[in-house]
C-alpha cells in the first residue's frame, strides 16, 4: 500500500541538474523525514513523488506501482502545502470535503470521515468558517484534516510548520507526531529544521545539492555521521569542526593535534600528516585544570541548566561548549576545555568519516 | 487650554497639500463641469452668440416626448446589452486560454492586446471593409454559398449587431489584462492541492479561477457599462446612425444637438440624463456584486 521507492531518480531543469540520482526505499507506515538546508532539492523531490513536478529519470513508484507517468491526483496521495493552499473562498467544511466530492464518494461517508478528522484535529467549532477567519495553526490543521479525509496512501508535509510562530510550531510538531501514530500511514515530510527532523522522524534523510548524504534513524545520524556536513547539520549547538591534523597512527588508535593540543581519536583509516577534521559536540567538553584545548572566552550564554561557553582557541579556531554545573566564567578568561567520554569524530579532508565506534565499521 | 505638538497641527494641512493638486483638478475638470452641465440643461442655450434663456425643467419635458430620444436610448441599451456581457466573457475566455508559460501564449496575449491600441477610425475603417457588401471579406463566402450578400451595415437588424462585433474586437484587449493579471495572483498551490483533490476542470474553474476573481469580474463590468453607454465614434463612423436611425446612440443625438444644431441647452438634458442611467446601472452592479460577496 504505502510503500514508496525511489529509483536513482533525477531532475532537471534544462541544462540545470537539481536532484542527481536520488534511490530510497520508504517502507509503509514510515516516517521518513527529508531535511537539508534551502536549494537542497528536498521539495522538488516530495513534489516528484506527489507528481506535480516531472521525473526526469529513474523510477517513483508508491504501493509497488509505477508512477512515472501517473496523473498527481491518481498516485494515492494527500499533501500539506507550506502556506496551506487552502481555498479561500470555501467554508473549513468544504475545504475538507472538497476531494471527496469530487471523487463522488457518498454524502454519509463523507460525513462520517469529515466528523472524524475533525475531531482528531479539533476542528468541530470552526467548520462553517472561512480561512481568513482562522489563526496560522487552525489554518494549518485544516490543511492537515484535508489530507486525512482523503485517506491516502502516502502524506506528503511540505514545510507545514515554517509559517507558524515557534511555540506554535513545538506544538503542531507534537501533534503531527501523534497523527502518525494513530493513522499508521505513511508519511515523508520535508523541512531545514533539524529539530523537527531529530524529533519526528523514524528516518531521517540528509540531502544536500541534490543528493543524499546519510539516510538513518536520528540516532545513528547524530552519532555517526558519515560526513562532517551530516554531523554539522544535525544536532543544537552545532557540533564543533575543528581543523587539524593525524600526527600518528597505529592500527585503529591515532593522535590528532588540534590548535597545539593533542587529542587521541580511534579511526578506521587516514595516515600520520593528513589533514583531518575533529568533529566534537559541545557537550562532550567540560572544564579541566590542565590539559585538553586551550581556549580563551568570548561570550558565556546562561540557559540555566546548562551554560553555553563560545570560546576561541588558540589558534583562532570558534569553538562552543555546553557547560553543567557552576562555572564563574567571565568573557576574556583563559579556559581549559577537556575531552570527556563523548564520541570524537574524525572527518578526512574529504568530509568523509574516519571514526571507529563501538560496533566496529564508520 | 493644552497646545497640540507641531507634528499633529501640521499633519492635516501636510496631506491638504498633497491633495491639493488632485482635488483643484478634480473640481475643475469634473465637479464644475457636471453642475455646470446641469444648469445649462435648464436653459434654452446656444452654442454660438448670447441667447441663453432660462427655461426650467422645459428640456427634460421635451426629452420625455422625444420620439428620436427613446429610439436612441432603446439603441443604446441594446448595444450595450450585446456588447457588456459579451465583452466579460470573451476577455475572460481569452484570458484563460492566453494565460501562463509558452511563446505561443506570450504572442497570442499580445496579438489580442494589439488592437486595443488602434484608433476608432482605423478599427472602423477595417470592419466596413470586412463586412462591405460588394467587395468586403466575405464575399467567397457568398460566392460558395450563391446567395445575395449581405448588407451587414444597411441593414435594420444586423446593423447594430456589426457595430458591436467591431467593437468586441477593438474593445477586449484591456479586460482581457485585467483578467490575466488577477488570474495571476492566484497561487498556484491551489491548483495543486485541486489537483490532488481530484477537482476536474470545470470544478476548478467554477470553484477556485471564478471566486477569486470575482473582484476583477465586477471591475470590469462597471468599467465596460461605463464604456459602451458612451457608443459613438463607431456607430458615428461605420453607419451615420443608420438605417433609418438604427444606429443612432444617445452620444450620437447629444453630439447632434448640440454641435450641429447649436442646442446646448437640450444637448446637456439628454448628457445629464446619459450620466444617471450610467450611474444607475454602474451601482446596480456594484450593489449586485456586493451582495453575492456577503452570500459567499
Amino acid at each position: 500500500m504505502g510503500r514508496v521507492t525511489l529509483r536513482d531518480v533525477k531532475k532537471t531543469y534544462g541544462a540545470v541538474g537539481v536532484i542527481h540520482g536520488v534511490s530510497l526505499d520508504i517502507s509503509e507506515g514510515e516516517f521518513v523525514v527529508f531535511v537539508g538546508p534551502s536549494g537542497c532539492g528536498k521539495s522538488t523531490l516530495l513534489r516528484m513523488i506527489a507528481g506535480l513536478e516531472d521525473v526526469t529519470a529513474g523510477d517513483v513508484e508508491i504501493g509497488g506501482k509505477q508512477m512515472n507517468d501517473v496523473a498527481a491526483r491518481d498516485r494515492g496521495v494527500a499533501m500539506v502545502f507550506q502556506n496551506y493552499a487552502l481555498y479561500p473562498h470555501m467554508t473549513v467544511r468544504e475545504n475538507m470535503v472538497f476531494g471527496l466530492e469530487n471523487i463522488g464518494t457518498s454524502k454519509t461517508e463523507i460525513a462520517a470521515r469529515l466528523d472524524r478528522a475533525a475531531q482528531i484535529l479539533q476542528l468541530e467549532p470552526y467548520l462553517g468558517r472561512k480561512p481568513r477567519a482562522l489563526s496560522g495553526g487552525q489554518r494549518q490543521r485544516v490543511a492537515i484534516g484535508r489530507a486525512i479525509v482523503r485517506e491516502p496512501q502516502v502524506f506528503l508535509f511540505d514545510e507545514p510548520l515554517s509559517n507558524l510562530d515557534a511555540a506554535l510550531r513545538v506544538q503542531m510538531r507534537t501533534e503531527i507526531a501523534k497523527l502518525h501514530h494513530r493513522l499508521g500511514a505513511t508519511m515523508i515530510y520535508v523541512t531545514h529544521d533539524q529539530t523537527e527532523a531529530m524529533t519526528m522522524a523514524d528516518r531521517i534523510v540528509v540531502l544536500r545539492a541534490g543528493r543524499i548524504e546519510q539516510v538513518g534513524t536520528p540516532i545513528e545520524l547524530y552519532e555517526r555521521p558519515a560526513n562532517s556536513f551530516v554531523a554539522g547539520f544535525l544536532g543544537s549547538p552545532k557540533i564543533n569542526l575543528l581543523k587539524g591534523r593525524l600526527v600518528s597512527r597505529g592500527g585503529t588508535e591515532a593522535v590528532a593535534e588540534v590548535a597545539g593540543a593533542m587529542v587521541p581519536v580511534r579511526v578506521t583509516g587516514g595516515a600520520a600528516g593528513d589533514a583531518i577534521t575533529l568533529g566534537l559536540r559541545p557537550d562532550v567538553m567540560t572544564l579541566g585544570a590542565d590539559g585538553g584545548l586551550a581556549a580563551t572566552v568570548d561570550v558565556v550564554e546562561e540557559l540555566g541548566n546548562v551554560r553555553l561557553v563560545y570560546a576561541t582557541l588558540a589558534d583562532g579556531q570558534p569553538v562552543v561548549a555546553e557547560l553543567r554545573g557552576p562555572a564563574p566564567l567571565k568573557v576574556g578568561d583563559a579556559v581549559r576545555l577537556s575531552l570527556g567520554a563523548g564520541q570524537r569524530h574524525v572527518f578526512a579532508d574529504n568530509s568523509q568519516a574516519l571514526t571507529l565506534h563501538d560496533g566496529g565499521a564508520p | 487650554m493644552s497646545e497640540a505638538p507641531a507634528s499633529g497641527r501640521r499633519a492635516p494641512l501636510a496631506a491638504a497639500v498633497f491633495l491639493a493638486p488632485f482635488l483643484i483638478i478634480y473640481t475643475v475638470f469634473l465637479v464644475y463641469p457636471l453642475f455646470k452641465g446641469f444648469w445649462i440643461s435648464l436653459h434654452d442655450w446656444e452654442l454660438a452668440g448670447g441667447y441663453r434663456e432660462y427655461i426650467g425643467t422645459l428640456n427634460y419635458q421635451d426629452l420625455w416626448t422625444d420620439k428620436l430620444f427613446w429610439r436612441t436610448i432603446r439603441n443604446t441599451l441594446y448595444f450595450v446589452a450585446i456588447t457588456v456581457p459579451t465583452m466579460t466573457l470573451l476577455a475572460l475566455a481569452l484570458a484563460l486560454a492566453v494565460q501562463g508559460e509558452g511563446r505561443v501564449k506570450a504572442v497570442l496575449r499580445s496579438v489580442f492586446f494589439m488592437s486595443s491600441v488602434f484608433s476608432v477610425t482605423v478599427v472602423t475603417l477595417v470592419w466596413s471593409m470586412v463586412l462591405s457588401a460588394d467587395k468586403g471579406l466575405l464575399m467567397p463566402l457568398w460566392d460558395v454559398l450563391g446567395t445575395k450578400p449581405v448588407n451587414f451595415l444597411g441593414d435594420a437588424v444586423w446593423a447594430m449587431p456589426s457595430i458591436a462585433l467591431a467593437t468586441l474586437w477593438w474593445g477586449v484587449g484591456l479586460p482581457m489584462a485585467l483578467f490575466l493579471a488577477a488570474l495571476g495572483q492566484i497561487p498556484r498551490e491551489l491548483y495543486e492541492a485541486a489537483e490532488l483533490d481530484h477537482a476536474s476542470r470545470w470544478t476548478v474553474l467554477r470553484r477556485i479561477t471564478l471566486p477569486s476573481i470575482r473582484h476583477t469580474m465586477l471591475l470590469v463590468l462597471v468599467l465596460q457599462i461605463v464604456g459602451q453607454f458612451q457608443i459613438f465614434g463607431q456607430a458615428y463612423l461605420m453607419t451615420q446612425g443608420g438605417p433609418a436611425n438604427r444606429t443612432r446612440t444617445m452620444v450620437q443625438y447629444i453630439y447632434d444637438t448640440g454641435f450641429r444644431d447649436w442646442q446646448v441647452g437640450y444637448a446637456s438634458a439628454m448628457a445629464i440624463t446619459l450620466f444617471v442611467l450610467m450611474l444607475g446601472f454602474s451601482m446596480l452592479q456594484l450593489w449586485l456584486g456586493r451582495r453575492g460577496e456577503d452570500e459567499a
